[in-house]
């Protein structure tokens, strides 16, 4: 239990979507799965402890019947099965919501394996795939009145040095405060290519960042990592799949996770043989819930709403605590 | 004309039928149909434009209804259905779904993202995909 909770939350609403209607959508769900089968025993135990599902009478109660779950092994499979048959088992099992977990694995699979020579004539493929399997699903969503929700994975944020001069971290607050109500603007395509031309701006645009068009920038405002000047660096992420995928949804909820980490002596004085104990300091995971861009919600502000996974599933954590 | 079966495939052709042969002859496909003036298609095809005409405004009509749009609205009324403020799939906490005023809506394409559980067997399990898939 020490990932982010995405799981987690895809299994709720997998329950969440047969509950009536101030809850749910009282449908069935699809579950498309690319690396792990659907996770059957959370789901019960999600079913018998959480708290607004446990108390329902046993007649209005989600079932596990009413969730389909299906592999899909490889780019060819998954896309066999969302162009021709998932609109048929849509209409034949009422389907409310349809999870896809995740969409990047099998573009990392597939499109890694030709090696680095490619690598450019392999991301244009890809970029015009995720374009084709974005509209395919919106257009599910939208013909049938139902949600698709993807769960997507991160990967470490890598900035070059050259747009890291020392004036960054009072320009990033700056900016951050001058460009909050742009947040859900999506850059112009050009700003996907790498700032190699050098800054040329006035004095006025540098103050505000050294490179206000250039991917590394904007990405704050859309990626769900970023926004914060305080966080360090090294602890940024981006999701998956780049800016091409972005433009395809909707609504973008980030789950962030932060170790809580403990002063040096943690068990009676037996840690010193370890050559990890960096990892044995952590005693507890922090995570917040965020909204990044929704187009029927505002974005959360700050770092979203903390919360805790347990094993009646996720709850926020008050605030007065 | 052969695309049109792929950009609507359930545009009922019966009464252009005595034309798709025509169009697909001259090389037309659905794209020329809507861009092109209706005189010219007909021109190329050699067809009479009237009938040209209400083939063009009979795929227009559906393209418009795909997206939503036109008087008879089959399949939009749905989407417009699905954004009032009633239907929405809980999170099953009360701050998620204020934060989503409601929840997650049907009829979007929504990511959730976040960083996995991180054991060592997931973090080599995507180097291991590569050299299997390649034969």
């Amino acid at each position: 239990m020490s990932g982010a909770g995405k799981t987690q939350l895809l299994l709720t609403l997998l329950l969440a979507v047969q509950l009536p209607k101030p809850h749910g959508l009282e449908k069935a769900a699809i579950y498309i799965s690319t690396e792990a089968a659907l996770a059957t025993t959370r789901l019960t135990q999600l079913l018998a402890a959480h708290a607004s599902l446990a108390a329902l009478p046993p007649n209005e109660k989600p079932s596990l019947e009413r969730i389909l779950a299906i592999k899909t092994p490889d780019l060819e499979s998954q896309d066999h099965i969302v162009r021709y048959q998932l609109p048929v088992a849509i209409k034949k099992h009422n389907v409310g919501l349809v999870v896809l977990d995740s969409v990047a694995a099998n573009y990392r699979a597939e499109f890694e394996k030709n090696g680095v020579k490619q690598g450019a004539a392999a991301m244009a493929k890809r970029g015009a795939q995720l374009v084709q399997l974005g509209a395919l699903l919106r257009g599910l969503a939208r013909m049938h009145g139902i949600a698709v929700v993807v769960a997507n994975q991160v990967a470490d944020r890598f900035t070059s040095p050259s747009i890291n001069p020392p004036s960054n971290a009072p320009s990033r607050s700056t900016s951050t405060n001058s460009q909050n109500t742009e947040r859900q603007n999506t850059p112009q395509p050009q700003s996907n290519q790498l700032p190699t031309n050098p800054p040329s701006q006035n004095g006025e645009e540098l103050v505000l960042s050294p490179d206000p068009l250039a991917l590394d920038h904007q990405q704050s405002w859309f990626t769900g990592w970023g926004d914060i000047p305080s966080d360090p660096q090294h602890t940024l992420k981006t999701p998956s799949l780049g800016l091409v995928w972005t433009n395809q949804i909707a609504c973008r909820i980030a789950l962030h996770k932060q170790p809580i980490v403990a002063s040096r002596p943690l068990g009676p004085g037996n840690n010193e043989d370890h050559g990890d104990y960096e990892e044995s300091h952590i005693t507890r995971w922090r995570r917040w819930f965020k909204v990044v861009f929704a187009h029927w919600a505002p974005p959360s502000e700050g770092r979203g709403i903390e919360y805790e996974l347990l094993k009646n599933g996720m709850q926020h954590v008050s605030k007065d605590e | 004309m052969a695309d049109l079966l792929q950009v609507l495939p359930d545009l009922d052709t019966r009464p252009f039928a005595h034309l798709l042969p025509s169009l697909e002859r001259a090389l037309l496909s659905t794209n020329d149909l809507v861009t092109l003036e209706p005189a010219d298609v007909a021109k190329r095809a050699q067809l009479p434009p009237a009938d040209v005409r209400n083939l063009i405004d009979a795929v227009v009509a559906a393209l418009h209804r795909h997206l939503g749009f036109g008087a008879e609205e089959a399949d939009g009324a749905v989407f417009l259905d699905a954004s009032g403020p009633a239907a929405a799939i809980s999170t099953l906490d009360a701050v998620f779904d204020a934060a989503l005023l409601g929840g997650i809506r049907p009829g979007y394409l929504v990511e959730v993202t976040g960083e996995r559980y991180a054991s060592a067997f997931t973090c080599l399990l995507p180097h291991c995909w590569p050299s299997a898939n390649s034969r």
